[in-house]
C-alpha cells in the first residue's frame, strides 16, 4: 500500500523535480515495493504518450502578423485617442462618406449652363396658376406664381388681337398701385387708376405684368369692348 | 530587456515593438494549448494571433503581480472555448479516429496516427480541472509553481490533480490501446 508521500515521491521522479535526498528515498521505495515500481512505470508510460502527443504539434510563429495587426491598431488609436475612439471613427466615417457624396454630386449633377430650358423649369419656373385662351377673340392669358425671398410674385402674360382692358382690383387698399405693374411694354397705365381699379389697355400686342404680394380677394378682370372675357381671383 | 514587468511597462508607455518579445516568448505555449482544444492547426494559429492582439489591447488591465502567461492563458482558454461553441462544424475526435483508421498507409504510420487521436480523445474526456493541469504541464510546458500561479491554486493541489489526471489517462489509454495492440 502506497502512502500519499510515496505517490508524491514517485510523481516527483517522473517530473524530475526530486532533491538528492528524495532521490534516495525513491530508489529505496521502488527497490522494496513492487507496487511503487509498477506505478512509476505506468506514470512514465503516460508521461511519454503525452509528451509525444505534445511534440506532434509543430511550432509556429505569429510574431510578425501580431505586430503588424498591433501597429495598424496603434495607428488608428493615435488618430482617434481615448475610450470614445469608436465614436470618433464612426463620425469620421460619416464625414468621409458625406464629403465623397458631395464630390460625386459634382460629377453626377450637370452644371445649370448645360441644361436646356425644359430642364431648367424645375429650378427657375414658377407654378402655373392660370391659363386662358380664346382663339376666336384672339385673347391669350397666362399666369405663373413664384416665391422669392418672402415675396409672392405673379407674372401675367397677356396677348390680345383687339383692344383689351386689364383691370386689377386690390382686395385691401384700393388706392395702392404698387401691387400691379406692367413691365412690358412700359409701366404707365394707359388709363390709370379708375375708381378702385388699376387699368391697363392692351391692343394688338403682347404685354407682361407683375402682381406682387396681392392682398387676399384681389381680382384681375379682362374686358373686351366692355364685356368681361376672363377673371382671376387671388 | 528580459524582465517581464519592465517589458510590459515599456509597452504601455508606448514602445509597441517590445510586445514582440512577449509574443516570441509565449506564442508556442499558447498555441499548443489552443491547438489541443480546437484540434486544427490553421484555426489554432489564427486564434493564437487573435489572443495576442486582444491581450495587447487589454494590456492596461494586466496586473503585473502575476506572470504574463497566467493572464494570457485565460484569454486563450476563453477565446478557444468561444471558438468551439461557435464552430458547429467542429469534427469530433471519434470521427477523426475513424477517418485515420480507414485511410491507407503503412501499418506503423497507421498506429502512430491512431494513438495520437486516442491521446487527444483521452484528454478530451477528462474533467475540466484535470484537463487544465495536463494542458499546462505538457502542452504549455509549465512547472508546478507556474501552473499553481496560473490557476491560482496551491502547488500541492496541482500535484494532486496531476496525479489523478495521469491515473485517469492511464486507465483510458490502456482500455483504448487494447484494440490497437
Amino acid at each position: 500500500m502506497l502512502t500519499d508521500n510515496d505517490i508524491l515521491i514517485i510523481q516527483g521522479k517522473v517530473d524530475d523535480t526530486l532533491t538528492e535526498k528524495e532521490e534516495a528515498v525513491f530508489h529505496a521505495l521502488t527497490g522494496s515495493n513492487p507496487d511503487a515500481a509498477a506505478l512509476y512505470e505506468e506514470l512514465l508510460c503516460v508521461q511519454q504518450k503525452l509528451r509525444d502527443d505534445a511534440a506532434r504539434i509543430p511550432a509556429m510563429d505569429v510574431t510578425g502578423s501580431v505586430m503588424s495587426a498591433i501597429r495598424h491598431k496603434a495607428g488608428v488609436s493615435a488618430v482617434f485617442p481615448g475610450v470614445l475612439k469608436k465614436y470618433y471613427a464612426f463620425a469620421a466615417l460619416f464625414v468621409l462618406v458625406f464629403a465623397l457624396g458631395v464630390l460625386a454630386a459634382n460629377y453626377l449633377i450637370p452644371p445649370l449652363g448645360s441644361l436646356n430650358n425644359e430642364e431648367l423649369t424645375g429650378t427657375m419656373a414658377g407654378k402655373h396658376t392660370d391659363a386662358f385662351k380664346d382663339q376666336e377673340a384672339g385673347v391669350e392669358i397666362d399666369l405663373e406664381a413664384y416665391r422669392k425671398e418672402g415675396l409672392l410674385i405673379y407674372t401675367l402674360f397677356v396677348k390680345s388681337r383687339d383692344s383689351l382692358h386689364v383691370e386689377f382690383v386690390s382686395g385691401r387698399d384700393h388706392s395702392e398701385s404698387l401691387y400691379f405693374k406692367r413691365i412690358w411694354p412700359g409701366n404707365e397705365p394707359e388709363t390709370g387708376l379708375i375708381q378702385d381699379r388699376q387699368v391697363y389697355a392692351v391692343c394688338g400686342e403682347n404685354a407682361i405684368f407683375t402682381i406682387t404680394n396681392p392682398p387676399g380677394n384681389s381680382e384681375l378682370f379682362f374686358l373686351s369692348n366692355g364685356k368681361r372675357v376672363h377673371k382671376i381671383k387671388f | 530587456m528580459k524582465d517581464e514587468k519592465t517589458i510590459i511597462k515599456a509597452i504601455i508607455a508606448g514602445k509597441t515593438a517590445y510586445y514582440g518579445v512577449l509574443v516570441e516568448r509565449y506564442q508556442n505555449q499558447v498555441f499548443r494549448v489552443i491547438c489541443n482544444m480546437v484540434n486544427n492547426y490553421e484555426d489554432a494559429v489564427e486564434l493564437t494571433q487573435d489572443v495576442f492582439v486582444k491581450a495587447y489591447e487589454s494590456l492596461h488591465q494586466y496586473n503585473p503581480e502575476f506572470k504574463f502567461f497566467s493572464w494570457i492563458y485565460r484569454i486563450a482558454i476563453n477565446r478557444a472555448l468561444l471558438f468551439i461553441r461557435n464552430k458547429k462544424t467542429y469534427v469530433p475526435l471519434e470521427k477523426i479516429a475513424f477517418q485515420k483508421e480507414t485511410s491507407p498507409g503503412p501499418d506503423k504510420e497507421y498506429d502512430l496516427k491512431t494513438r495520437d487521436a486516442m491521446v487527444e480523445k483521452a484528454i478530451e474526456s477528462l474533467k475540466e480541472m484535470y484537463k487544465t493541469v495536463v494542458l499546462l504541464k505538457y502542452y504549455a510546458g509549465l512547472s508546478y509553481e507556474e501552473i499553481a500561479e496560473t490557476l491560482e491554486i496551491p502547488e500541492k493541489t496541482v500535484k494532486s490533480r496531476l496525479f489523478d489526471a495521469r491515473m485517469l489517462l492511464k486507465d483510458k489509454l490502456s482500455k483504448n490501446l487494447q484494440y490497437v495492440d
